[in-house]
């Protein structure tokens, strides 16, 4: 078996084995109590919910970041896009973007 | 402010909101253990429930752990494409910046208006709340000076 193979084999052989499964809680009644909190209830709402504050936070970045207005997102995207050039920043008194 | 002054406290603000993600995560949910992700929904009085609160705790923390990174490959591309010196100050605030921002949107949204979670789960609706919001607030503020004292410092040189 090639070299580089050996790291994927063994990381498969470690996951098949059955200790890997031997999760105290998960055949328990406890166990069964824990998954059904999680997936039988309203999963998605909760997911949902979670996640929520940081679509909202890195909206409000990339809001500060490109712009309020949807021109102004537009028009600093494009400048965003146009290849940096090396020396402008270290030209004394320049503070144009690029 | 220059295109690499915004950039960095973009960078700084990203990874202010991550870091200030695990602040809240690891001492308020970890360590003081008074809230969970959802102990408002399942409050945390048995394993079952503690267990359902951990898994919910660990898709918090997973993206904010994402967030995280977010903020080092913004940080690490810029460090790659510019050569001059960034201003601390300026990077200083700007994750203060982020780390207010998150206690303002995740206290507003998780606290108020889904009812996730509050600070001192067992009092509710509480004081400690409203000091959640208030401690973000204060670092908007002084994350708000440091940058436009770091950027007109920069500009100013």
């Amino acid at each position: 078996m090639k070299k580089n193979l050996w790291i994927p084999s063994a990381c498969v052989s470690l996951l098949a084995s059955t200790t890997v499964w031997a999760c105290p809680f998960c055949h328990t009644a406890t166990g069964v109590a824990i998954h059904a909190g999680i997936f039988d209830g309203p999963f998605l709402a909760t997911a949902l919910a979670t996640a929520a504050p940081f679509p909202v936070l890195l909206g409000v970045v990339a809001a500060f970041h490109f712009g309020w207005h949807p021109a102004a997102w537009m028009r600093n995207r494009a400048r965003h896009d146009r290849p940096c050039n090396p020396t402008a920043h270290n030209v004394p008194g320049n503070t144009d973007d690029r | 402010m220059t295109a690499e002054q915004r950039h960095l406290v973009t960078a700084g603000t990203v990874l202010g909101i991550g870091l200030g993600g695990f602040v809240d995560g690891i001492l308020f949910h970890q360590i003081l253990q008074i809230h969970g992700m959802i102990s408002a929904r399942v409050p945390k009085d048995s394993v079952v429930n503690l267990e359902i609160n951990m898994f919910w705790d660990g898709l918090f923390h997973t993206l904010t752990w994402l967030t995280t990174a977010l903020g080092v490959w913004l940080l690490f591309r810029l460090a790659q494409r510019r050569e001059g010196r960034l201003s601390g100050r300026a990077f200083g605030g700007a994750l203060a910046l982020g780390w207010g921002l998150f206690h303002v949107v995740e206290g507003i949204l998780d606290h108020h208006i889904l009812n996730m979670h509050h600070v001192v789960e067992r009092l509710g609706v509480s004081i400690y709340d409203a000091a959640f919001l208030a401690f973000g607030v204060v670092l908007l503020a002084v994350g708000g000076l440091a940058i436009r004292s770091g950027v007109s410092v920069r500009t100013s040189r």
